[in-house]
């Protein structure tokens, strides 16, 4: 069952990969050679393609840059792996790690003094880790903040999952300059 | 989905056969779940989204139904309201879909796997 899936997503790399092929070297052609030889020259004078050939470059490129897409979801990091597992009579319970990124980012965003918040799950072995980067404004205790946003997201993910968290690493990013000055 | 639609002999009488597929078992679970207060929508994955967007209305989207033997598991993908207790939720789902999909079929649920995918970000969440 596993096999069969890992061999079909092989087969779809392949193909993808064959087909963006295709379509940069149908891109290759479409730009003739007499323009290759001196691309800086035609593109200054913006004769890097005509008419007749400006059609089919365009679906060359719209196949290329569906590709690439395709690809980028395919290689994306399977993340289905990392979760929280809560069993109860009626069968499992997962909660993805986005999810509880998710309730992290959501709590903290929240509090006043908060900004540019990005969370991260970076252990899901036993209990989770929660890390949080956020940049903060200048003139506050930089101590106090932390403590309540560790806090209040413990809380919150206790609250809304049912499960303790290892803990939460809060990290400052930065500092927070408003726009309005 | 991954589901094969070969029907299942629920029950072998005099009279005749009753066989049911698992997509219907999945239609029933899907509406049952929606109907789950702290449920926001199903996780239908990419496939699911398109459809979607193309108007197509999809009962089982999000739900995996694996019958063997006769018995039923049940995989449902949601997202969930922000502010719930996932574990209650989770239960009355489970509880809701067994009950119905046991009520309508015949067909026994051995398991019903709860996948939170995500949550949802409510509008007036002040902040960026």
């Amino acid at each position: 069952m596993i096999d069969m899936k890992k061999t079909r997503t092989l087969l779809l790399a392949v193909n993808l990969f064959i087909t963006t092929a295709i379509g940069l070297f149908g891109m290759f052609l479409m730009i003739s050679a007499e323009y290759t030889r001196s691309l800086g020259n035609t593109l200054f004078y913006s004769r890097f393609l005509d008419t007749n050939r400006l059609i089919p470059f365009l679906c060359f490129f719209l196949i290329v840059v569906v590709n690439m897409l395709f690809l980028m979801t395919l290689f994306r990091k399977d993340r289905t792996k990392e979760a929280i597992r809560i069993a109860n009579p009626a069968g499992l319970i997962i909660i993805s790690a986005q999810s509880v990124e998710t309730l992290a980012k959501l709590e903290a965003q929240k509090m006043e003094k908060v900004h540019d918040i990005r969370t991260r799950i970076s252990s899901m072995d036993n209990k989770a880790l929660v890390e949080v980067m956020i940049k903060v404004p200048p003139m506050v205790s930089i101590p106090e903040i932390s403590s309540e946003l560790q806090s209040r997201i413990k809380e919150r993910i206790l609250d809304t999952t049912g499960i303790e968290i290892a803990g939460v690493q809060v990290i400052i990013d930065g500092i927070f300059e408003s726009q309005a000055r | 989905m991954d589901q094969d639609s070969t029907p299942v002999p629920v029950q072998e009488e005099s009279i005749g056969e009753l066989k049911v597929t698992s997509e219907v078992v999945g239609i029933i679970a899907g509406l049952a779940t929606i109907e789950v207060d702290g449920v926001y929508a199903m996780s239908g994955g990419l496939t699911g989204g398109i459809a979607e967007a193309l108007g197509i209305r999809n009962f089982s989207k999000g739900i995996k139904v694996e019958i063997r033997d006769g018995v039923a598991l049940i995989n449902i993908f949601i997202i969930v309201e922000f502010g719930v207790r996932i574990p209650e939720v989770a239960w009355s789902i489970q509880e809701k879909v067994k009950k119905s999909v046991e009520k309508m079929t015949g067909i026994k649920v051995l398991e019903v796997n709860i996948h939170v995918q995500g949550v949802n970000i409510p509008r007036d969440l002040p902040g960026e």
